[in-house]
């Protein structure tokens, strides 16, 4: 058999590309139920806030049922084959967004907030843009589930008034729902 | 090291590839590879059965929902082939091995 040195750059170059297909697929089908259960979160705590707004502890409670189930679907993930690094780069995962929640929270011990609508805001565009940069190493799909979420947001903001809590519940919750199917999609 | 002529087919080689960019022993079912590798049924079916046939992959058949599936994973003799073959392939470019 002979191969020449065109024929091997150009196998060298469908590895590649084969490899980083396949690695794109399996970060999205790690991220897709997080993605899911967190629209679902956002979804139902904003649709409670709505029409029930006195109840003040709505999303505080629904993040931390939002957490728990983090925890249960990442110990549900395959384990076949997995390394006690690989095990512990999941834990710094699930760690690295823990913190960007409680990065937001102390982030409004020192910015003045006057309104729900802001809070609503801020998390819809840290997440955006969260999302956003993550796309940028994992693949172009949840680039464009970020962007859609910060302009989702930026809409939400300037032009939907008093069913700002609804809207956003609907259209960016149930964007993060679609995108975590989306992205178990091939 | 020489080329490894079962793998180096261009389709056996992406398969190959997704196989072994996935976490150790993970198995892919078959409609998710063809969709990935953009390939039909017929040909992957026949270039899974060489390489399973080669001891490269290991396929297995099963029921998931009561429906028929089919799973494909690397073996540890596949990973090794495949590595040589690549290592093969860059030693090539870089102008320290033979052709041939």
């Amino acid at each position: 058999m002979t191969i020449t040195r065109e024929e091997a750059t150009q196998a060298l170059g469908e590895i590649d590309a084969a490899a980083g297909r396949a690695a794109e697929f399996k970060n999205y089908a790690h991220i897709a139920p997080f993605l899911i259960l967190w629209g679902v979160v956002w979804m139902v705590c904003d649709l409670l806030i709505q029409f029930e707004p006195r109840w003040g502890l709505t999303w505080p409670i629904g993040a931390g049922l939002g957490v728990l189930a983090s925890i249960v679907i990442g110990c549900g993930l395959p384990r076949d084959g997995v390394t006690a690094a690989e095990r512990a780069m999941g834990w710094r995962h699930m760690a690295s967004w823990m913190l960007v929640l409680v990065f937001i929270v102390a982030l409004f011990q020192v910015i003045p907030i006057t309104s729900p609508r802001e809070v609503h805001s801020v998390f819809g565009l840290v997440f955006g843009f969260l999302y956003l940069g993550v796309g940028l190493w994992t693949g172009w799909r949840m680039a464009i589930l970020g962007v859609a979420l910060i302009v989702l947001t930026f809409v939400g903001f300037y032009a939907v008034g008093a069913w700002y809590a609804l809207y956003m519940g609907l259209v960016s919750g149930g964007a993060l729902i679609l995108g975590g199917l989306w992205l178990r999609k091939i | 090291m020489g080329p490894d002529e079962i793998i180096h087919q261009s389709l056996r080689l992406k398969i190959m590839a997704t196989l072994n960019a996935l976490p150790r022993s993970e198995k892919l079912e078959f409609p998710k590879l063809k969709a990935l590798l953009k390939a039909t049924d017929g040909n992957l079916g026949a270039h899974i059965s060489t390489l399973e046939n080669a001891g490269y992959i290991a396929v297995e058949k099963d029921f998931a929902d009561r429906k028929p599936r089919t799973r494909v994973s690397l073996t540890a003799s596949g990973k090794h082939a495949f590595e040589g073959h690549v290592a093969y392939l860059r030693e090539l470019i870089d102008g320290g091995g033979a052709e041939g």
